[in-house]
């Protein structure tokens, strides 16, 4: 999460949440000048048109007594008229049929409670309702409509039941002048008349109303609503003072009723009636409306400030857990930071871009000895020590062009010790400052280590030096060495060998020269001196060769072992034609080797298998090759005299000889001659042999890897 | 038909006699000059020091040259011999202690005709004339002059 989203966040509710409270107390301000303003409406409406309406109700109520007099007229009127006879003969059944029919008719029609006609005595004669009880109830009034000879209202009163209000209208009946009887009309004044009371014509305004007989303090009738539960038609009124007086001024008047709660009240008398007309209100019944409008105004506030707050609440608790969130983040940060800088193993210095330090880490303090003030009021070129401080400059002018650079130099601590170290700057902007972060480490072990493999290096070398030399020297002494040798051998090869030359020489000169002069015994000796001397020389040939095999350089190349067999078998034959020997060689034996020296081996193996056979009347030499162990074995067998293997070890020796030379003449030679042969191509050479048997030669040589790779190397 | 001397290069005299004496058996009948250093085999050769009234283009017939001589050794005689136009081809015979392979393949290399081992007897002789084509040398009945000793 970005770091200032929080904060936007918050600036942008904390402006929802102005603009909101400045809604609401818009809302109250206006709420309170309409409040003020209905209220005032309210009281002169009330004040002025509370009467009006009460006026208008009694005029109403006048009209209908009026009335309800009038009909009563007409109707006694009609019966007479109509009901003459019957009347007259009221005693007869069937008069009284005819004039319960006609009442029954009229009481449906005009809707009264009943009609009854009784006698002046108040005894009910017909009724149009059966269910009518009469008797000494009514009688005084009928009495006194009688006397005055007109209708009479007899005003509101509680029914036979004692439940009910009632009232009627007695008309007097006269037959033939005398009192006959009368016609009761009974109303339900709470369906004739207790509608006209209750009814406003105006919806805004519902007071209580009710009628007051006005000689009394009696109310008569009570619209049921408002201020009694139940309608109890009659009532005292004396409890309640506004009505009272209201009743004394007959204006509109306030008060308080019964439970103090403020009323205003209107009593007018309803003319031509004993009635008073009573509407009362109570005032925070007129209020209601307004009072609803403010409570519904201040319900939706409320409403609305609760969501605002439940928003502003969880937006606030989650910018608090944002902010205690980022200050973690902050502090973990900043820990880490510590911990990275603090406990590093390197020097950290914080520097401004003309190197002057901001920061350093404990390890600077601990490496430097400086406290902490006074590496901060030091500049990063004051560390290095005297010397080293041009060259680092020089380095750090590179800053200007390079990102980070890299160096080593050396660093001077309070103690003015120095060390070598590896400054390592790398420059950056932080809020606009540049900064460089540099990291310095201690290299005094480094160097010491890498001074001391310098050094080894250096005795290395010089080592390897003394050693090549020794080894050029001893190369050297060992060249002059084989040089003498070979000047040794040459000197062997002419100078000893000239004497000899000078004796055999000169013995063959005797003897053929003066031939005539010596006897047998004389020629026996010069033939002596000349075997010996002969025998010298070949001594000395073959250690010649056998020295020259030693030494001779080697020239390896594909070569036919079984030719240069074949090719040393033709020159024995040829050099011994006297001898009858079976020789066997396989075909295509190819290796890679020096011809020259293999010519030298096969010369003295085939040459000693020539020579042992020769007592042999079927002298067999066999030169092959088999495979041992994936290699091969070359041999050179023959079936001559053989030898005891207890000699086999020695028998590779030089002058070492098993036979006599009288037998078997040789210089011993020929087989340390053939092992150094196969020395010198990394082979190995062995014998077996069986005494009377014969003997095989066994010989290896190193082979290359069979195919091309023998192919080139050859 | 005067037969062309023979020139022996040879400074051991046991060597010098029973070569002669080979020679001799071998009824060679050409003079054998006898030189006995490298340097005055080149005087004779060259007609020159102690050599000098010779005639140089008076060729040897063959050369029978030692290979170990004080001086010059052999195969240095052999180079100004094959160096020089009038002597470049007189044939040269080696005289060889042995079969040494250096001198052999260094003769050769500088132009020897032919290898010889000492002792030289009648058939080491016999064979280096076949070798060199030179079988008139055998034919001549008069026994060599000696010269010089």
């Amino acid at each position: 999460m970005h770091p200032d989203t929080p904060s936007t966040n918050q600036s942008i509710f904390g402006i929802f949440i102005s603009f909101f409270f400045i809604f609401i107390v818009s809302i109250i301000i206006v709420g309170v000048i309409v409040y003020t303003r209905q209220s005032a409406r309210i009281n002169t409406h009330l004040t002025q048109d509370l009467p009006a309406l009460t006026e208008l109700k009694t005029i109403q109520l006048t009209n209908w007594y009026s009335e309800q007099m009038s009909n009563a007229a007409t109707l006694s009127n009609a019966f007479v008229v109509e009901n003459h006879s019957a009347f007259s003969r009221v005693h007869q059944e069937m008069s009284r049929k005819m004039i319960r029919s006609w009442l029954e008719d009229k009481n449906k029609a005009f809707q009264y409670k009943n009609i009854m006609l009784v006698d002046h005595a108040g005894t009910i004669l017909v009724a149009a309702s059966p269910s009518s009880v009469t008797g000494p109830l009514f009688s005084s009034s009928i009495t006194e409509a009688l006397q005055k000879g007109k209708a009479l209202f007899v005003d509101l009163h509680l029914d036979e039941t004692g439940k009910f209000p009632g009232c009627e209208i007695i008309v007097p009946l006269f037959g033939s002048g005398v009192p006959a009887g009368a016609l009761i009309f009974q109303i339900d004044p709470n369906r004739a008349l207790y509608p006209l009371v209750s009814k406003w014509p105006v919806t805004s305004m519902s007071p209580d109303s009710f009628l007051v007989r006005s000689a009394g303090d009696e109310s008569i009738l009570l619209s049921a609503s408002k201020l009694e539960k139940d309608a109890v038609p009659f009532k005292p009124l004396s409890s309640t003072s506004a009505i009272k007086a209201a009743l004394a001024c007959g204006g509109g008047t306030e008060g308080e009723d019964r439970s103090k709660v403020p009323i205003i009240a209107v009593a007018l008398p309803v003319p031509n009636t004993p009635w008073m007309l009573v509407a009362l209100i109570k005032k925070g019944e007129m209020y209601a409306p307004v009072r609803a409008v403010i409570g519904h105004a201040l319900m939706l506030i409320g409403s609305l400030s609760a969501v605002a707050g439940l928003l502003w609440y969880r937006q606030r608790s989650t910018i608090l857990r944002e902010m205690i969130r980022l200050n973690e983040e902050a502090n973990s940060l900043e820990l880490r930071y510590r911990y990275l800088t603090k406990y590093a193993n390197d020097i950290i210095l914080l520097t401004d871009d003309a190197l002057n330090i901001v920061e350093a880490n404990d390890r600077a303090l601990e490496t430097y000895g400086y406290s902490n003030s006074e590496l901060l009021r030091m500049n990063l070129l004051q560390l290095h020590a005297e010397g080293a401080a041009a060259l680092a400059r020089e380095h750090l002018n590179r800053l200007s062009v390079h990102d980070g650079i890299a160096f080593d130099t050396i660093h001077r601590s309070y103690a003015r010790s120095d060390f070598p170290v590896e400054v390592s700057i790398r420059q950056a902007m932080v809020e606009g400052e540049a900064l460089c972060f540099c990291v310095i480490r201690d290299i005094t072990e480094r160097k010491a280590a890498a001074e001391r493999i310098l050094k080894l290096n250096y005795e290395l070398e010089s080592k390897v030096a003394d050693r090549t030399k020794q080894l050029e020297a001893v190369n050297r002494e060992l060249e002059l060495t084989n040089k003498e040798l070979e000047a040794f051998s040459y000197s062997v090869s002419h100078d000893l060998r000239a004497p000899l030359r000078s004796i055999d020489g000169f013995s063959l000169a005797l003897i053929e020269d003066y031939e005539h002069l010596l006897d047998g015994k004389a020629r026996d000796y010069l033939q002596r001196v000349r075997a010996a001397t002969q025998h010298m020389a070949r001594l000395i040939d073959d250690m010649l060769r056998l020295s020259h095999v030693a030494r001779a350089g080697m020239r390896f190349e594909t070569v036919s072992l079984s030719d240069i067999a074949a090719e040393v078998v033709r020159g024995l034959r040829e050099l011994y034609p006297e001898r009858k020997v079976d020789s066997v060689i396989d075909g295509d034996i190819i290796v890679c080797a020096d011809s020259a020296l293999l010519r030298i081996l096969f010369e003295n193996l085939i040459g000693n298998a020539w020579k042992f056979t020769s007592l042999n009347s079927a002298a067999l030499v066999k030169t092959g090759f088999e495979y041992c162990g994936g290699e091969r074995v070359f041999y050179v067998r023959d079936n001559g005299i053989g030898f005891n293997m207890k000699y086999a070890k020695k028998i590779f020796q030089p002058f070492m000889r098993f036979h006599s030379m009288k037998e078997f003449p040789g210089t011993g030679i020929g087989l340390a001659t053939a092992e150094r042969v196969v020395r010198r191509h990394h082979g190995r050479i062995w014998v077996e042999s069986t005494e009377g048997q014969g003997t095989a030669v066994f010989f290896t040589l190193e082979e290359k890897e069979h195919g091309k790779e023998r192919d080139t190397a050859c | 038909m005067e037969k062309k001397e023979i020139l022996l290069v040879e400074d051991n005299p046991d060597d010098e006699m029973l070569t002669l004496r080979a020679f001799e058996k071998s009824r060679v009948a050409n003079r054998i000059v006898v030189v006995r250093d490298g340097v005055e085999a080149l005087d004779y050769l060259f007609a020159r020091g102690a050599y000098a009234k010779r005639v140089k283009e008076e060729v040897p017939q063959v050369v029978l040259l030692d290979i170990k001589l004080p001086k010059i050794d052999g195969l240095g005689v052999l180079r100004a011999i094959r160096n020089d136009e009038t002597t470049r081809l007189v044939p040269v015979v080696i005289l060889a202690s042995s079969r040494e392979e250096q001198d052999l393949v260094r003769s050769y290399d500088l132009g020897a005709n032919s290898y010889v081992c000492k002792p030289v007897d009648f058939n080491n002789l016999a064979e280096a004339a076949h070798q060199l084509g030179l079988y008139w040398i055998l034919l001549n009945q008069v026994p060599p002059v000696r010269r010089g000793i």
